[in-house]
């Protein structure tokens, strides 16, 4: 099977599931990333995807050109590669899930600092 | 009791202002008359996790005051002022936010609820880059302020001069859509601009007064803070 092929089959579920983990995000009500946010990261998987598809071809037309004189890719290659696709989307997540824990910290802090002024207004106002 | 919608919330986000905070609480009028309208105003200091005597000292000098645990940023207190003024039930029609170094005259509290009430305004911003304010700002300021206002312009098409003015009014039906900003340091100030515009808001100008103290200019000033504020913007023009 050829390297190319191989590469293209191993990272097609990886950028599936960060396209998914996207639009999951943004469907799920209420919606955890803006539309832009989630246009963004489909867009991002979408190009690492493509780019991927046409390794062979972008790779031929260098050696053609006399631009580039590395051997073809090797086993070792495609494993780092998607070693490296795999360590995008684990950031993609780990970055998600760090915004929305800011998100709920601070949601909680601000709800501390105006509970607990509205109580003493209350009780200002019974005495 | 105060009558319903006749009341001014004054939000003042402080960090360390133990030195200023009382003069500017004690300068802020406890009643606006514009127009034969007479609106109250009460005074809710947002302290951000500071290590001085802010909050006693607000406390004292009479104001509502909302503590932060841990220090969030100019951008975190002053929405957790408004989200105060969203909950509180004071009958609240405006609500203004001003800074607590004493850099604003307290005058233009009272200019700025004149001008909404006047023009029916629901957003002012005093736009402190007028040519009579020009020679008392300090040229860093002058940059920052510049910087910031033309990334404001390009990134989110926001036209207000003043972009990253502290002292602003906001009419209480607009807090909601204005509140949801995400940034909590200076930034906030551009975001909350382009909620504005988002949602079709009109914004108005104001000119106003400005002096700046050596602690007011020690704030947010390095170029650091300014790159953590364009990198903030960039974020939030890309991811909605």
């Amino acid at each position: 099977m050829s390297k190319y092929l191989l590469l293209v089959l191993i990272n097609a579920p990886i950028v599936l599931v960060g396209i998914i983990r996207a639009v999951t995000r943004y469907k799920t009500k209420p919606s955890r990333i803006s539309k832009s946010k989630c246009i963004t990261e489909v867009v991002f998987w979408l190009t690492i995807g493509v780019g991927l598809s046409f390794v062979e071809p972008i790779y031929n037309t260098l050696i053609q050109h006399n631009l580039t004189d590395s051997p073809p890719m090797s086993l070792f290659d495609v494993a780092l590669l998607t070693l490296f696709v795999f360590a995008l989307l684990l950031i993609v997540e780990t970055n998600e899930e760090l915004t929305a824990l800011k998100r709920t910290v601070t949601r909680i802090h601000e709800k501390l600092a105006i509970v607990d002024e509205i109580e003493q207004i209350a009780k200002k106002r019974t005495k | 009791m105060t009558n319903a919608k006749q009341t001014v919330l004054v939000v003042i986000p402080a960090l360390n202002e133990e030195a200023h905070i009382r003069d500017v609480i004690q300068s802020i009028p406890s009643t606006i008359e514009v127009a034969k309208r007479q609106f109250k105003t009460k005074i809710a200091v947002i302290d951000d996790g500071s290590t001085d005597a802010t909050a006693e000292k607000a406390r004292a000098a009479g104001a509502i005051v909302l503590s932060h645990v841990v220090n969030t940023g100019a951008g975190g207190a002053t929405r957790t002022g408004l989200r105060f003024a969203e909950q509180c039930h004071l009958g609240l029609k405006y609500v203004v936010t001003i800074d607590g170094d004493g850099q604003h005259a307290t005058d233009d509290v009272e200019r700025l609820v004149s001008f909404a009430v006047k023009n029916k305004s629901q957003f002012v911003v005093g736009n402190r880059l007028h040519a009579a304010n020009k020679t008392s700002i300090p040229v860093t300021r002058k940059l920052v302020n510049w910087g910031a206002s033309t990334i404001s312009r390009v990134l989110f098409g926001i036209k207000t001069k003043d972009t990253q003015s502290g002292l602003r009014l906001y009419d209480v039906a607009i807090i909601p859509t204005i509140s949801n900003f995400t940034l909590d340091r200076y930034g906030f100030c551009t975001e909350t601009l382009w909620h504005a515009v988002r949602a079709k808001i009109k914004v108005d100008e104001l000119p106003i007064a400005v002096r700046y103290s050596k602690e007011g200019m020690a704030k947010g000033q390095s170029l650091w803070s300014a790159m953590e504020v364009l990198r903030d913007l960039l974020r939030v023009r890309i991811s909605g």
